[in-house]
């Protein structure tokens, strides 16, 4: 059972959550601005997740392509992450229009490091690239969902921006996670392993749960 | 313009500086940890690669006297276990 968890727990658990979060979305139908794109990009995430595994599970006999799509996959998650974190940053300090070229700038600089990571892993044949850019990349995810998640409490709106303090939230679990996941030797953890997967299904479980605290706060402010 | 935007880029120029160098010299590294991670994939994701070289170190560590206290949260702990307990034989 415990194996099956550690296998296919995560993989299992993404399109509960999926259905969960559209649950969630479809119920209300006015969104502030940082909520709806919140959602959205938060479902698109999940969907991206689902394809990966997808591709993952159908070439797990041929290793070599099976790497190549990882590390697409990876390079992809990872782009979209920073995108998805970089732009809710820029809405919750109220850039507009204007600041797209700052915004472009700072994603294309976040990607360089990402893609050379993934070159360099294939390349070299060592996973040494992508494990060290991926640390790199969960410290800026975590503080910059910090920030979005500080300037989300100073709202005087906060009840309409819920959803988004749940998905936000569950982002620095999950890239807060995946710091200590990534230093299992530095940190003296070598037998927790598995610590990156089981990363993962916590903050799975924290996303399903709050689907249940969003629907449970509606319905009682509703009433 | 905001100056917050502007400490965002510089903060992301500067942290990709450093991830790029530190990427660049990983291989460098002699240590346990840089080959140990140079075999295995420990990235995000759900189903990880297979490692390089069909190598895979999965540390097993041998009964440390740390195993058999009881270290989680809680005012009093129950007493630790025997050595010769923890190894499976009495």
């Amino acid at each position: 059972m415990i194996e099956f968890i550690q296998l296919y727990g995560t993989a299992l658990l993404r399109p509960l959550i999926i259905m969960g979060w559209i649950f969630v979305f479809k119920k209300k139908t006015t969104y502030t601005y940082l909520t709806n794109f919140s959602l959205k990009y938060f479902i698109g995430f999940f969907l991206i997740c689902i394809i990966w595994n997808i591709f993952a599970f159908s070439f797990t006999s041929n290793f070599p392509v099976a790497r190549l799509i990882f590390l697409f996959f990876w390079i992809l998650t990872s782009i979209y992450e920073f995108f998805f974190i970089l732009k809710a940053l820029f809405l919750s300090f109220n850039a507009d229009k204007k600041h797209n070229d700052i915004f472009v700038i700072t994603l294309s600089v976040l990607a360089i490091p990402v893609i050379l990571a993934a070159i360099l892993c294939h390349t070299n044949k060592t996973y040494n690239p992508v494990n060290t850019t991926d640390f790199y990349n969960m410290i800026l995810l975590m503080l910059g969902t910090m920030i979005v998640l500080k300037n989300l409490l100073s709202y005087d709106s906060f009840m309409e921006n819920i959803e988004s303090f749940f998905i936000y939230s569950g982002f620095v679990l999950y890239f807060g996670l995946h710091i200590l996941a990534s230093n299992v030797i530095p940190l003296g953890i070598r037998q927790n392993w598995l610590f990156a997967k089981y990363a993962t299904l916590i903050s799975l479980i924290y996303w399903l749960g709050s689907v249940f605290f969003i629907w449970k706060i509606r319905s009682r402010l509703l009433s | 313009m905001n100056k917050n935007l502007i400490v965002i880029l510089i903060v992301a120029c500067v942290v990709s500086v450093m991830n790029i160098v530190a990427v660049v010299n990983s291989n460098n590294d002699a240590s346990f940890q840089s080959l140990t991670e140079s075999k295995v994939c420990n990235v995000q994701g759900d189903f990880m690669p297979q490692p390089y070289d069909d190598l895979l170190i999965a540390p097993i560590s041998p009964v440390k006297e740390s195993d058999l206290f009881c270290s989680i949260h809680g005012d009093f702990m129950p007493p630790p276990f025997e050595e010769r307990e923890a190894e499976g034989g009495i």
